[in-house]
């Protein structure tokens, strides 16, 4: 049994996602920062819907930052 | 300025081709160790031939690029160079069809995968390099204030300025005036640290291949590990993190290439190996003193691989086969060997003698606490080695681990730097390796004893773990023997740990592309400007706007008076063309305007510049009262003080 989750290749990529999960905790945003900092410079117009999401978002991290501060 | 390129192009394939010839001696067997080895000692020749140059005051274009013509003319001239000039010429071949070879050995997503992150590395290497100057906080307190004042005087020596720092070794500050020199400019000069990103990605395949990994494994192993924000970001940072790391990987490739396989493979090269080894311990103790804490644990896994796989023999038969190898050794041989050797101990122990004849104490600044007890007085920092600091510094990796409570930008603020691929499935396949590969479970008790030993005195920052960017290496490696294993997999399967790679790459490569740092605007606003008119102190990320006073007041022809503080900015008062002859005026606290200005007048300059953040308050609040007395000094620009024409 225990052979066979070892050699189970779900085992091994279900930690593989589940570590890429806890690891996007905030650096996904500040990732995403980047590409809408980019965007927001060369093409602002296009962008406007996308200001309520980031807002959320900021908050969110914020608030997660805080979270892990306490 | 043709002329001046000539020479860089002389300067660089007389070393090349050197590297090339004394190669024969240090083969391991292995084609990436080889160039690993290879460009190292390009690296060791080159950073020789320029600490010589600099000492004795020849740091310049003509001298180095004449001198290297006239050697590359009399290798032309007699026969055994000539004919060995030619096998240089067509090694280039067979080295193209060799890495045609391997191109074929990957499979077709790999090709694309690698091919990818080539063409995107390069892009933005060139980019990043080409459009931003230096902006790195202690680069541009003392590590390029050495190499602009260096590059300047056409002399490597001390000179008169603020910080103390610029007695650091420096190997790596010499091996970047190369960058500089031959232009007189600093428009390429961080490239300088793109030879440590080669030997630490060449170095990290070559420990793959070494623990038995097959080409596929190894390419995966080397783009994660050259992928690590940690490792990328300092290497354009014009600092000398990335040498010692990338030196430590080699050393530890070459312990497992040479004790942990079989020994007929290579046969007749242990000796060569064991020089090289020595040699590049010494080079990167030029570079940074911790390369000290790292040896224990490469120590550790020279006798953890000679006891693995010479049981029977025992670690005298390596001993016994290293004397009759230099018994078979020509003169030509151990000519070479020990001129390595002793260029290797000048590289490794110039910096400490120095200090230790000037300043009393091989490690100025630095000064030495042991578990409370000063051994060394220091005039800026202390290493303080304790259990307490031990205790401390592991405290703040754990809670640096998992990069939560910062973005991953250059100086590694609260983070450990190391990125996607690392976190995401390195620490995962390194678990599988530690538990499937007794090799790497060496390797891996090697690289923890360098990482605690470190521990011990690392200082007590935020920033402490630019130290440690070879560990990530080994979760690299790991997951290279991974990928190999996953071989037997289903296909989704298999489809679905690419598909993450890919992401995980892809986002280490957004984060890169920034730096995760520098705004959109700002690299808009300096690529308005010419490429040779983007001085460091135009880029105001960390360097205030008063330095822009100089650029705007000061003709560069005139000797440019300064008062910074022990951490401030000397390096954008040099301008990119490294031109402006500078003076260090120090202010003490009780001076007077008449004072000050009798000072300015005996370093020959009517200039005196300050800053907010690296002048001391005092100073600019002296400054500040003489200039609205209208006595002797008037504000020309913000931070920039002037004698009145009419006290001249």
């Amino acid at each position: 049994m225990i052979n066979k989750l070892w050699n189970s290749p779900w085992l091994w990529l279900s930690l593989m996602l589940l570590a890429t999960l806890w690891y996007a905790w905030p650096q996904l945003f500040y990732s995403l920062f980047i590409v809408y900092d980019a965007l927001e410079t060369y093409f602002p117009a296009g962008l406007e819907w996308v200001q309520p999401l980031l807002h959320i978002i900021e908050n969110l991290r914020a608030g997660s930052l805080w979270w892990i501060k306490q | 300025m043709v002329l001046n390129l000539l020479f860089w192009i002389a300067h660089f394939f007389l070393f090349l081709f050197l590297a090339y010839i004394s190669l024969g001696y240090f083969r391991s067997g292995r084609a990436s160790l080889d160039l690993a080895i290879m460009l190292f000692l390009w690296i060791f020749y080159t950073t020789c031939s320029l600490m010589l140059f600099g000492l004795l005051g020849w740091l310049t274009a003509p001298a180095l690029g004449i001198t290297a013509l006239l050697v590359l003319l009399l290798f032309v001239v007699f026969e055994p160079f000539r004919n060995k000039l030619f096998q240089f010429l067509s090694a280039w071949t067979s080295f193209a069809s060799e890495l045609r070879q391997w191109w074929c050995t990957l499979p077709r997503w790999l090709k694309w995968l690698a091919g990818t992150a080539a063409v995107f590395g390069l892009v933005r290497f060139a980019f990043l390099i080409w459009t931003l100057p230096p902006f790195i906080w202690d680069s541009l307190t003392y590590h390029l204030t050495n190499v602009g004042q260096w590059i300047h005087d056409g002399r490597i020596g001390i000179f008169p300025t603020s910080t103390a720092r610029i007695f650091s070794p420096a190997n790596y500050e010499v091996l970047a005036t190369w960058f500089g020199v031959f232009i007189h400019h600093d428009i390429v000069i961080e490239a300088s640290g793109l030879p440590a990103y080669l030997l630490g990605g060449l170095s990290v395949y070559a420990i793959t291949r070494g623990l038995d990994g097959r080409q596929q494994a190894a390419t995966i192993a080397t783009i994660t590990y050259l992928s690590v924000p940690a490792f990328l970001f300092a290497v354009t940072n014009t600092k000398n993190d990335p040498y010692v790391a990338a030196v430590y990987l080699l050393c530890s490739a070459i312990l497992v290439n040479s004790f942990l396989r079989d020994r007929d493979v290579h046969r007749g090269t242990l000796l060569g190996q064991m020089v090289i080894f020595i040699s590049a311990v010494l080079f990167a103790v030029g570079t940074k003193t911790y390369m000290v804490h790292l040896f224990p644990g490469l120590v550790l896994v020279g006798i953890g691989v000679v006891l693995k796989n010479h049981k029977e023999s025992n670690a005298n038969s390596l001993i016994r086969q290293m004397r009759s190898e230099l018994d078979a050794l020509g003169k030509r041989g151990k000519g070479l060997f020990a001129l390595l050797l002793c260029m290797a101990i000048f590289l490794g122990g110039y910096w400490y003698v120095r200090n230790l004849v000037q300043t009393g104490s091989p490690f100025f600044p630095y000064g030495v606490r042991i578990e409370g007890e000063t051994v060394l007085e220091s005039e800026g920092n202390t290493i303080d080695l304790s259990p307490e600091n031990f205790l401390y510094n592991l405290q703040a990796f754990a809670s640096k681990f998992g990069d939560k409570q910062y973005r991953i930008v250059p100086d590694l603020s609260n983070t450990t730097g190391w990125g996607w691929i690392i976190y995401g499935m390195g620490l995962v396949a390194a678990g599988w390796a530690l538990i499937q590969k007794k090799e790497f479970r060496l390797l891996f008790t090697g690289f923890l004893a360098s990482f605690l030993v470190i521990a011990i005195s690392l200082p007590r920052s935020p920033w402490n773990l630019r130290y440690v960017i070879w560990l990530p290496a080994i979760f690299a490696i790991g997951l290279g023997l991974f990928f190999e294993y996953t071989h037997q997999w289903p296909v989704s399967g298999r489809k679905v740990l690419v598909g993450l790679f890919w992401f995980c790459l892809g986002m280490n490569g957004i984060m890169s592309l920034t730096y995760n740092l520098i705004p959109i605007d700002q690299i808009g606003s300096m690529l308005a400007l010419p490429a040779l008119e983007r001085d460091a102190g135009k880029f105001h990320l960390q360097v205030p706007v008063e330095y822009e006073s100089v650029y705007q007041y000061v003709p560069n022809d005139v000797v440019l008076g300064y008062n910074l503080h022990e951490n401030g900015f000397v390096y954008p008062l040099l301008r990119a063309d490294l031109s402006q002859d500078l003076a260090y005026i120090p202010v003490r606290e009780n001076e007077t305007c008449p004072q000050i200005a009798d000072e300015l007048r005996s370093k020959d300059t009517r200039y005196l510049f300050v800053a907010p953040v690296h002048t001391e308050d005092y100073v600019i609040g002296i400054l500040e009262k003489c200039a609205s007395s209208g006595e002797i000094l008037r504000e020309r620009a913000p931070g920039l003080f002037v004698i009145k024409s009419n006290d001249q």
